[in-house]
């Protein structure tokens, strides 16, 4: 009787844990918005290519119109005005100076996306695809960009991920959103690698 | 022969490999002078690896039989072209190299393993600037013992650009502002690189890790420069024993160091190096800004941690809009590559009151995106000293507050939960100017009070009760004072002025903020 009861609890038990589901949330929509407004941000106006900024601090970091009051009472808060936006938009300091990192990088980028050097992965990195063409300073050049790219987008997952409150081990999914978006955004001769696999010429 | 040349020069470091093989080979030669100028010798591994584009230079390779092995003599001179390697660019023309090595290959049989390469000097200059001397090294199948290796840098700032600037400013866009000036010598004795196969995959793949212990000695006269600090006439004599047993003492001198403006007028230290890590040899103090800074205890281990302890008394801070006094009885510190982490507090005297800082934490401080995190704690803050100092306009009383979990990123606020309350103190007004309840209004609802004009231009309050959270780009400001459903930033005694929260949870955007900032800044300039 008592082994009766015991297997009984033990269905019971093995039924309540089988029924037991754990959803780990995903906000695909708002991952979708925020990565089409990132990544419009960072390509949206830089479609040609713009001469090289100087070595010293990003333009915005400095705000030279600004009466010398402000800028030094006021520059934790106006040293990133030059991107936020709407109250909507997913954001905080760090995604600001990525962004704007990246829409600086993007027009040295581009060359190498036309040309077919790179190419947009389906894991919402960039990738080399081929050196041709490329003398030795270019390629150095190109590896530097590379991985200072990837290494942003990199944090950027990172951030996104956390503001929107995703899961880490759900980042693939949302990597795989700014892929597509970063595709969308590629100028005419990037290889794109599609969700198979496959590179295929913009 | 020319091709027996080309495998000679080309696999001669790595011919021990395999030696069974290569011995008929090499017993096939002896003597050999060979001396050839190349230009436009390019090469683009597929992969972009490495490379090599247009180069033009001189190669000289001698060798000569002898009993028991091959004396081997070579040069190579570069003058123009260009290499890349890994990340590392060079262009011939502006940094020349000059690579010399006498060497000897000995036929020694010995556990199966036979020959042995000797180098008895092998000397590198680049750019006319930096010279490496390896002397008595021997490359034995899986292990390589060098006898001597000495640096030379006459001038570091272009071998600092070349080498690090160049290949990193990219990922690491703070290498752009540090600048470095001077000379660099180092002198590396009993250099032993042994082959460990560490793990089943490099076991598999055939990789191996060569394990390097060494003694060095490090000397480095120079100018350090950062973006808020610059160490000038700096003289480090430090010896380091890595992955080896010993003892002995070094020294860090600097002469000048600017630190965010404030200056220390020199600084000596005695350092005292160990297997692994140096640490410092007794407790230092450093006369700082009117008060001083003891460091108890300081140890640096290899590859990298950082650990000690300090204490601070009454350093004098005077930046715009803050003065004020940091104290700290006792601040344990560790940092390692991704982390540091401080125990202990800092207290801050300022504005009449005092202010608490910590649970400080730096997230990946050697990255672009490295977190400051920390908790502030404020009390006994007196109002009017502090609006004397920030343009908010003439308040009075005494508040205290809190900042829980503020991160700063990119030198930024990227969020944090403040509150703010004011304390009822005898003997102290509590009034509030009409020029700050407009400040306040302005940050709060975006616009000053509508009738500005016609009222008068002091008000007594009876509480301040002020909440501001910043999270993902958006400020949130509550009332903490709350009567009749209506959240009050400011509550007015009998008669006053109330400063209402209109729209309580009200979403402000960091822009918007921003833009209310600057109106209130633009009204102090008028």
């Amino acid at each position: 009787m008592k082994t009766k009861r015991l297997s009984t609890v033990v269905f019971m038990l093995v039924c309540f844990l089988a029924c037991v589901t754990v959803n780990i949330y995903f906000p695909a929509v708002e991952a979708q918005k925020t990565a089409e407004k990132i990544v419009k941000d960072i390509r949206g106006k830089s479609t040609l290519p713009k001469k090289k900024p100087k070595k010293t601090k990003p333009e915005s970091w400095h705000l030279k119109t600004e009466p010398a009051q402000i800028s030094r009472i006021g520059r934790l808060f106006i040293t990133s005005a030059y991107a936020q936006e709407g109250a909507l938009e997913v954001s905080n300091t760090t995604i600001r100076a990525l962004k704007a990192s990246m829409k600086k990088r993007y027009p040295s980028l581009m060359s190498f996306l036309q040309k077919g050097n790179l190419g947009e992965n389906n894991k919402g990195f960039i990738a080399v695809r081929s050196w041709q063409g490329l003398n030795l300073r270019q390629r150095a050049q190109l590896k530097r960009l590379l991985e200072a790219e990837n290494q942003d987008r990199r944090r950027l997952y990172q951030e996104v991920a956390k503001a929107l409150q995703i899961d880490p081990s759900q980042i693939e999914k949302l990597q795989k959103i700014f892929a597509k978006e970063w595709q969308k955004t590629a100028p005419q001769g990037t290889w794109i690698q599609k969700e198979n696999g496959r590179w295929v010429r913009k | 022969m020319l091709s027996k040349i080309a495998v000679l020069f080309l696999i001669f470091p790595l011919l021990q490999l395999e030696a069974e093989r290569i011995n008929s080979f090499y017993n096939s030669i002896s003597s050999l002078h060979l001396k050839q100028s190349f230009s436009n010798l390019s090469y683009f591994d597929p992969n972009g690896a490495w490379g090599i584009e247009g180069l033009q230079g001189k190669a000289l390779i001698e060798t000569r039989r002898t009993e028991g092995g091959i004396d081997i003599n070579a040069l190579l001179n570069l003058r123009s072209g260009q290499t890349l390697w890994d990340r590392w660019f060079f262009d011939w023309q502006k940094t020349p190299l000059y690579l010399k090595a006498g060497g000897a290959l000995r036929f020694i049989k010995r556990n199966k393993i036979n020959n042995v390469v000797t180098f008895k000097k092998i000397v590198l200059k680049l750019a006319h600037n930096l010279n490496l001397r390896l002397t008595g090294a021997v490359l034995a199948p899986q292990a390589l013992n060098i006898k001597r290796i000495t640096l030379e840098v006459k001038d570091i700032a272009p071998i600092f650009d070349l080498l690090l600037r160049q290949p990193f400013e990219e990922t690491y866009p703070f290498l752009a502002d540090l600048k470095a000036k001077g000379s660099l010598e180092a002198t590396a004795r009993g250099i032993y690189f042994a082959s460990q196969k560490r793990s089943e995959y490099q076991r598999q793949s055939g990789n191996i890790y060569l394990q390097p212990r060494a003694k060095i000695f490090c000397k480095f006269k120079g100018d350090i420069e950062l973006p808020y600090a610059s160490f000038k006439d700096i003289h480090l004599a430090l010896p380091i024993f890595f992955q080896t047993p010993g003892q002995a003492r070094g020294e860090l001198k600097i002469r000048h160091i600017s630190l965010k403006g404030m200056r220390i007028p020199s600084l000596n230290l005695s350092l005292f190096s160990f297997k692994n890590g140096f640490s410092l040899f007794q407790p230092t103090q450093l006369k700082l800004n009117q008060g001083s800074l003891t460091i108890h205890s300081f140890k640096i281990f290899w590859p990298f941690l950082i650990q000690g302890n300090l204490s601070i008394k009454n350093v004098f801070l005077s930046w715009p809009y803050f003065r004020g006094l940091l104290s700290s009885p006792k601040l344990d510190f560790k940092l390692d590559l991704s982390l540091l982490r401080v125990k202990g507090k800092l207290h801050l005297k300022a504005y009449g009151g005092k202010i608490s800082i910590e649970n400080i934490i730096i997230k990946s401080p050697f990255s672009p995106s490295a977190k400051i995190m920390a908790d502030i704690s404020f009390r006994d803050i007196d109002l009017e000293k502090f609006s004397q100092q920030f343009p908010l306009g003439r308040i009075q009383g005494i508040v205290k507050g809190q900042i829980k979990n503020l991160v700063i990123a990119y030198g930024q606020p990227e969020s944090f939960d403040m509150t703010i309350k004011s304390v009822k103190k005898k003997g102290k007004r509590q009034s509030i100017s009409l020029k700050a309840v407009n400040n306040i209004a302005i940050l709060a609802q975006g616009h000053p009070i509508s009738l500005g004009g016609l009222l008068p231009k002091e008000f007594s309050y009876q509480k301040i009760g002020i909440r501001c959270t910043l999270k993902n780009d958006i400020f949130i400001i509550h009332g903490l004072i709350k009567r009749d459903g209506v959240e009050y930033l400011v509550k007015r005694r009998l008669f006053g002025i109330n400063i209402i929260n209109r729209s309580p949870g009200q979403r402000v955007p960091f822009k918007e903020m921003l833009k209310r900032f600057k109106q209130i800044l633009k009204e102090v300039k008028k």
